[in-house]
């Protein structure tokens, strides 16, 4: 280790016992090209500095814990190696979520969100003894891409919506429920458009900035999961207003 | 025991966009809207006045002016274009069939509109 | 259930919709046709001028060339707007109001001879 280069990496800390606001403290790191921000982030937690914090599990960009932003980016500090940044980096807490300690935000709107819009399978009558609930793989592929989220928060770190108003649903929750509203097993619909419509913080606050999507880790392309949510949202709005005008001349029709 | 937290919560400011290229290109991208208004308006002037437009649209400043609407036209074509068949649930393949057949669409459309004008 | 009120934002969204299409696949080459070439004299944007004016198809082009992208135009500063922390509940109003007011500003123009 001792002859290896060394890296100028400057990282957010913040103490909420002591400090007002985050500060940037410097830190050099060994590394070669192997060397992620995660090992380096570990490296200064091991030999540098024990105070410093910072979430990760699986160091494979599976578990989604380890994002922060490096150089204004939002990252998998697994995912993201020293060698891309010869000029050194600089890695802060994920933007959009307040900062708790360091590079550990609270991540508990994102977390409820989530849970508002029940990414699971609703409604579905069918018993263990008719089988599997088979599908056939284009019932697959419209939903596939959108059931890789790893719930890392990225895309709420990359969302100005969300910056601006922190009572947006956002990018993941969302993405998971058009998800689900796309299986074929899945009867939940009814109960998730509620939240997708709604005035506030529902799918109408995305304005299709489409950053969300540039730097998801898996692809999963927030942005058009969006937008296919609001042409739902157009549709459930469609049929409310025929509903609505239905229900009118039905009623009419009783009075007379 | 009281608790210890205290977390920290970073405002955005107003000019969010000005130092990051992705969001600066989206406010280029939605900055076009002013260009389309303004050709919405000088068209309405040319329906209500038919002598009075010819003469206002030599004029060095509106030409100017409208070499920059026809520049942010294209820029909204190819921004739209790419970005709507996001909202339909496609394949990478299919993306693309739309995306040119958009454009297929646009020139069609211009095409005619040069004959009609020139033939 | 006052926290779940349906947005009405479907509305604007599809004119939106309409008028950014509309725009994306013809205002370049109305531009450069009946805005640009005009200024340089040259003869076939006239000619373009005179065929709105003369004829039915014409006028309603030039209305649907007029209004579609106005609305698309007045829902993107409404959200930039916003982007611009600019939150007061009079953004909303105003901007479709302009929007509406200039689409029959529109009609007038172009019905009247």
């Amino acid at each position: 280790m001792a002859d290896m280069n060394k890296m100028s990496l400057r990282v957010m800390r913040y103490n909420p016992e002591r400090d007002d606001a985050p500060r940037m403290q410097g830190y050099d790191v060994p590394w070669d090209p192997s060397t992620s921000f995660l090992d380096a982030l570990s490296y200064i937690k091991d030999t540098l500095d024990p105070s410093l914090s910072f979430r990760s599990s699986c160091r494979m960009a599976i578990c989604g814990s380890c994002g922060v932003m490096i150089n204004g980016v939002p990252k998998l500090a697994c995912k993201t190696f020293l060698r891309d940044y010869p000029e050194g980096a600089a890695v802060e807490a994920m933007a959009n979520f307040p900062v708790e300690r360091d590079l550990v935000v609270d991540l508990t709107h994102f977390l409820e969100y989530i849970q508002t819009l029940k990414p699971y399978i609703l409604g579905n009558q069918r018993r263990p003894e008719e089988g599997p609930n088979s599908q056939t793989p284009e019932q697959l592929a419209a939903f596939r891409k959108f059931s890789m989220c790893i719930n890392c928060g990225l895309c709420y770190a990359a969302c100005p919506q969300f910056g601006l108003n922190s009572g947006f649903l956002g990018p993941a929750a969302l993405t998971l429920a058009q998800r689900y509203n796309l299986d074929s097993r899945d009867f939940g619909k009814a109960e998730r458009m509620p939240h997708i419509n709604k005035e506030k913080g529902g799918v109408w606050a995305c304005t299709f900035v489409g950053y969300c999507s540039e730097v998801c880790p898996k692809h999963v392309d927030p942005a058009s999961a969006l937008q296919q949510c609001k042409v739902e949202s157009a549709l459930d709005f469609a049929a409310a207003v025929l509903n609505c005008t239905k229900k009118k001349e039905a009623g009419h029709g009783k009075q007379t | 025991m009281a608790s210890k937290r205290k977390p920290y919560v970073r405002e955005m400011d107003a000019n969010w966009w000005k130092d990051h290229p992705f969001y600066r290109f989206y406010m280029i991208r939605e900055g076009t809207a002013l260009f389309a208004i303004w050709v919405s308006l000088l068209l309405m002037c040319g329906m209500a006045d038919a002598g009075g437009i010819l003469s206002v649209l030599s004029n060095p400043l509106i030409i100017l002016i409208n070499l920059v609407a026809f520049a942010a036209a294209l820029l909204h074509a190819k921004t739209w274009f790419d970005l709507a068949p996001k909202a339909m649930n496609l394949t990478e393949a299919q993306n693309r069939l739309v995306i040119g057949g958009l454009w297929a669409l646009t020139l069609a459309v211009s095409l005619i509109v040069l004959l009609v004008a020139f033939a | 259930m006052k926290e779940l009120k349906r947005s009405n934002e479907p509305l604007f969204w599809l004119l939106f919709g309409a008028g950014g299409m509309w725009g994306a696949i013809f205002a370049p080459i109305i531009i450069l046709s009946m805005l640009l070439l005009p200024a340089f004299g040259v003869e076939g944007g006239e000619r373009l001028w005179r065929l709105v004016h003369d004829s039915i198809f014409g006028k309603v082009f030039m209305l649907a060339m007029i209004v579609l992208p106005l609305w698309c135009g007045f829902h993107r500063i409404h959200h930039c707007l916003h982007d611009m922390k600019i939150h007061s509940a009079l953004v909303k109003p105003l901007c479709y109001l302009a929007a509406l007011a200039l689409s029959g500003l529109a009609f007038w123009a172009v019905v009247t001879p």
